[in-house]
């Protein structure tokens, strides 16, 4: 008897990087057969991007991208998958949507920013990388 | 007489082109003083930088030669919210300083009460975690030099997001009580009505998550009610305001709708919550519409030494009175007190 294997909870964003992670992660999770979570942390500048607007409608309009552009690669290939906005910073956000779901991994893509030595200093997936309990993925950005 | 803290011109702290949290806030927070014709009364404190020492009750000294060995480096970003650069280390040391400067001022019998306009803001800085624009938790260190002279602390946190730095470090702390009004869901995360403080200090954490839209009169009911209930029992001996005034209707980055009108009449209730004269500090935090954060910061410093200043009327109407007997359950049952 095998134990059931935990779904993959993927960092997404939008961008180029984290786009390349759900790829990943949506190849891995077809052989698998495993559920995807993709997980969106909006920081305290999510509010700022794009247009001024109250936070509640922005939370909603990045829900609607979430769910339909973002993770748009995740219903061309079937995977069995559901979306999450949280509000935190990233390592917080993944950290806890894995350990709710009970994650097999985590998934990120590399932004290249950041990986500062020390302690809790860096970015999403230096930090993760750091301080997970269980296995971390870091997708190399997309070459241009 | 109002202590001030505030040196915009030493400010080295440069978060890049673009983020809201610039120094132009400091020079915003000073500027709404002048407007509240506050200068009479107005006693300039002198800058100094917090040491390592103090700062150490609440952040770890690793934690601490981390950040500054960063900093030293060029710094960069920390998260997707906050950045260091080079500069940011010795401008969180004047805020930090600036915050202890004001209570060994007003210790000293120099003011009725002290208004700090200094950044980085630090309510959401953990003790070993920089985040949420914040590297050190100015308020926190504040209130750790208080509480290891004996004194009982209450924080009261009306910035729009929650102050999970300032909850986490004092969370089984029966030394100080941490009151924080904020916007759910929003940024951090942190700060559901269930959380009311640890084992050894059950009660001691007071949060009011409101929904988008509240206005000022909610947020006066929650500090008339549960809020000054609480305070009743604690009995506080000095008040530290983790004053941002982010709740404004006009801030880009939340939704609560205050007016300048409600800052000032949540400070005066503030006022009342200290045992008496010379023991409130109000502390900026976060604001980043610079034309509420200067009507909103002199609102809040003329109330706080008594003065008439509304600049804009008070609000009401605005969701969220529901929040508040759920709030009051939670701490009744932290207490041992529930039904």
């Amino acid at each position: 008897m095998t134990a059931r294997r935990g779904p993959i909870v993927v960092g997404v964003d939008g961008s180029a990087h984290a786009e390349g992670a759900l790829q990943w992660a949506t190849g891995l999770a077809t052989e698998l057969g495993v559920e995807v979570v993709a997980v969106h942390a909006l920081g305290l500048l999510s509010h700022l991007q794009g247009r001024q607007e109250p936070a509640q409608l922005h939370r909603r309009d990045v829900q609607e991208l979430l769910a339909d552009d973002w993770t748009a690669v995740l219903r061309s290939a079937g995977v069995d998958h559901h979306v999450e906005v949280a509000d935190g910073n990233p390592v917080t956000a993944l950290s806890a949507a894995a350990a709710a779901h009970g994650a097999s991994m985590v998934v990120v893509g590399s932004r290249g920013s950041g990986g500062f030595p020390g302690l809790q200093l860096g970015s999403t997936s230096h930090q993760l990388a750091q301080h997970a309990a269980l296995p971390i993925v870091i997708v190399p950005a997309p070459r241009a | 007489m109002l202590l001030v803290a505030g040196a915009p011109e030493l400010d080295q702290h440069d978060a890049g082109p673009g983020h809201p949290e610039r120094v132009e806030r400091v020079r915003a927070a000073l500027g709404g003083l002048s407007d509240a014709g506050l200068q009479d009364a107005v006693v300039p404190l002198e800058p100094r930088r917090a040491t390592f020492e103090e700062l150490s009750r609440v952040h770890p000294v690793p934690y601490l030669e981390a950040l500054r060995a960063f900093c030293e480096a060029g710094g960069g970003a920390l998260d997707p919210d906050t950045v260091a650069g080079p500069g940011s280390w010795d401008t969180a040391l004047l805020a930090c300083g600036a915050v202890l400067a004001a209570v060994d001022g007003l210790d000293a019998g120099a003011g009725e009460a002290a208004f700090v306009a200094a950044r980085p803001p630090g309510h959401h800085a953990l003790s070993d975690q920089p985040m949420g624009f914040c590297l050190l938790n100015n308020v926190a260190v504040a209130a750790a030099a208080l509480a290891e002279r004996g004194e009982r602390v209450a924080v009261v946190d009306w910035d729009v997001h929650h102050g999970n730095g300032t909850q986490a470090i004092f969370w089984d702390d029966p030394r100080v009580l941490y009151v924080s009004t904020h916007q759910w869901p929003l940024y951090p995360g942190t700060g559901a009505l269930s959380d009311t403080g640890g084992t050894r200090s059950p009660g001691t954490t007071i949060n009011v998550p409101l929904p988008a839209g509240a206005t000022g009169d909610v947020l006066l009911e929650a500090f008339d009610g549960v809020v000054a209930e609480a305070m009743e029992d604690f009995v506080p001996t000095w008040v530290l305001v983790s004053a941002g005034f982010d709740a404004h209707r006009a801030d880009p980055l939340a939704g609560l709708a205050l007016s300048a009108g409600d800052f000032g009449a949540l400070a005066r209730r503030v006022r009342a919550f200290a045992p008496g004269p010379g023991r409130v500090v109000a502390v900026l935090e976060g604001g980043y519409d610079l034309d509420a954060l200067r009507l909103s910061a002199g609102a809040t410093a003329a109330a706080l030494v008594g003065a008439a200043f509304q600049p804009e009327a008070p609000t009401a109407d605005g969701p969220g009175a529901e929040v508040l007997a759920a709030v009051r359950l939670a701490r009744l049952e932290a207490l041992g007190l529930g039904p």
